[in-house]
């Protein structure tokens, strides 16, 4: 998942060299424009529905791998 | 209506807004640009600035507004409502043309679109204009103008959406305004202005600079706060707590007198919400909230003073965040060596550490 979450990030926003511990906001300096770009894309490749509730938490690269890990899998 | 704001400093104040400043604010809004229909309505429609100028006008002008549910839609909801215009704050309005470079770049057609655009402008400069032509599908077909205020913008962007053949329209306003004040007419946008004053709108500058405001959008005064009402006008004219001046009746932004936090979302707050919360520490003895602008995006950093101790300080960071609303919370700290400059009378001097 983590190997999927950074060629997304790759192939999106040229953005490389991610780690677990990668804050998006502290980090990668994206929006929260930006990010929720990256939702979308994540809700189309999956065919999922990420709540706004759920954004909250989803601040680095870690928080969204383990996220989707536990979506997808249901 | 009652909306809410921080005002110039502190507390969150009810602003009251009656049915005339309401309306005469709408009137004066339609008079500055034509505003065809429909118009895609996207930032939160508790705030003013949502509301008032982005679903209030466009209804009084007979204009369809289609409501966007959230910002993960906005690319499709411009393909499906083909809007005329939109208002959005700076952070919208540069993520939409970064989108656009990013999808070029996804789709190997950067260089392509970097040339066309080259092309285009060399073309113009004879008077030739095919910007419709070779842009008119990147968003949508029908957009032409986008409205901008709630924070700086910076006029790059409105070059470089100028260049696509969209307006980029630079405004100013603040809620206990109704919101409007002033904003750039498509005729004659002037990107590192906020544009001009609306109809029924007057605008003076103090000796220091501060703009401000008098005219029928000003506000009847903050709910059940007399003092901060009073604190706010001085002789009839409200005082925005920004900085500015005129030229030839354009008004330029220059700075913030207030001490508030403006994010590039609009968002705006009183650092002294923040720093109240972290003083309740025992170990803190001052600290300062102060916004850190990246190229993009905005930290939020809490600069602290201890009295040595402050185990535990990661945890309690997380409880206050975890009480706040998503956009005030601390994205970092730092620990300061000594204690911060301060006036004669003891107050923290912002403005060395902003």
């Amino acid at each position: 998942m983590f190997e999927e979450l950074a060629k997304i990030l790759k192939d999106n926003y040229q953005i490389e060299n991610i780690e677990l511990s990668t804050n998006f906001k502290k980090d990668l300096d994206l929006t929260s424009f930006d990010f929720v770009n990256i939702i979308a894309l994540i809700e189309d490749k999956y065919g999922i529905e990420i709540e706004e509730e759920s954004y909250r938490s989803l601040n680095t690269v870690g928080d969204l791998t383990e996220y989707l890990e536990g979506r997808i899998k249901h | 209506m009652l909306a809410f704001t921080s005002g110039t400093t502190g507390n969150i104040k009810g602003v009251m807004l009656s049915q005339y400043n309401i309306v005469s604010n709408l009137r004066a809004a339609i008079q500055n640009n034509h505003l065809k229909t429909p118009t895609l309505q996207v930032l939160p429609m508790n705030h003013t600035y949502g509301f008032n100028p982005g679903v209030l006008t466009p209804l009084y002008n007979g204009n369809t507004v289609c409501i966007n549910m959230s910002l993960k839609e906005l690319a499709k909801d411009f393909k499906f409502y083909d809007p005329y215009y939109i208002g959005v704050v700076p952070m919208v309005a540069e993520g939409i043309y970064n989108n656009i470079l990013r999808e070029a770049k996804r789709r190997g057609k950067e260089k392509l679109l970097r040339r066309m655009i080259a092309l285009s402008n060399a073309l113009r400069c004879v008077k030739i204009d095919l910007r419709r032509l070779f842009f008119g599908g990147l968003i949508n077909r029908r957009l032409r103008l986008i409205s901008c205020g709630g924070a700086p913008l910076d006029p790059f962007y409105a070059e470089r959406f100028e260049e696509l053949g969209i307006k980029l329209l630079n405004g100013y306003g603040l809620t206990e305004c109704s919101p409007l004040v002033s904003v750039n007419r498509a005729a004659d946008n002037i990107p590192e202005s906020v544009g001009r004053v609306v109809y029924g709108v007057k605008v003076k500058t103090a000796p220091d600079g501060e703009i401000l405001v008098k005219g029928n959008c000003v506000m009847s005064g903050y709910y059940k706060d007399e003092a901060a009402t009073k604190e706010a006008m001085s002789d009839g004219w409200y005082k925005t707590g920004d900085l500015g001046f005129l030229e030839n009746d354009v008004l330029y932004v220059t700075g913030r007198k207030k001490n508030l936090i403006i994010l590039e979302n609009g968002k705006n707050f009183s650092p002294e919400l923040i720093e109240n919360e972290l003083m309740k520490l025992p170990y803190v003895k001052e600290c300062l909230i102060v916004a850190r602008r990246n190229k993009n995006s905005s930290l939020i950093v809490a600069r602290i003073f201890t009295d040595g101790g402050c185990g535990g300080i990661e945890e309690d960071i997380k409880r206050i965040n975890e009480s706040l609303p998503y956009y005030m919370r601390i994205d970092a700290y730092e620990l300061e060596d000594r204690e911060f400059d301060k006036t004669s009378t003891k107050k923290i001097i912002r403005s060395n550490y902003v």
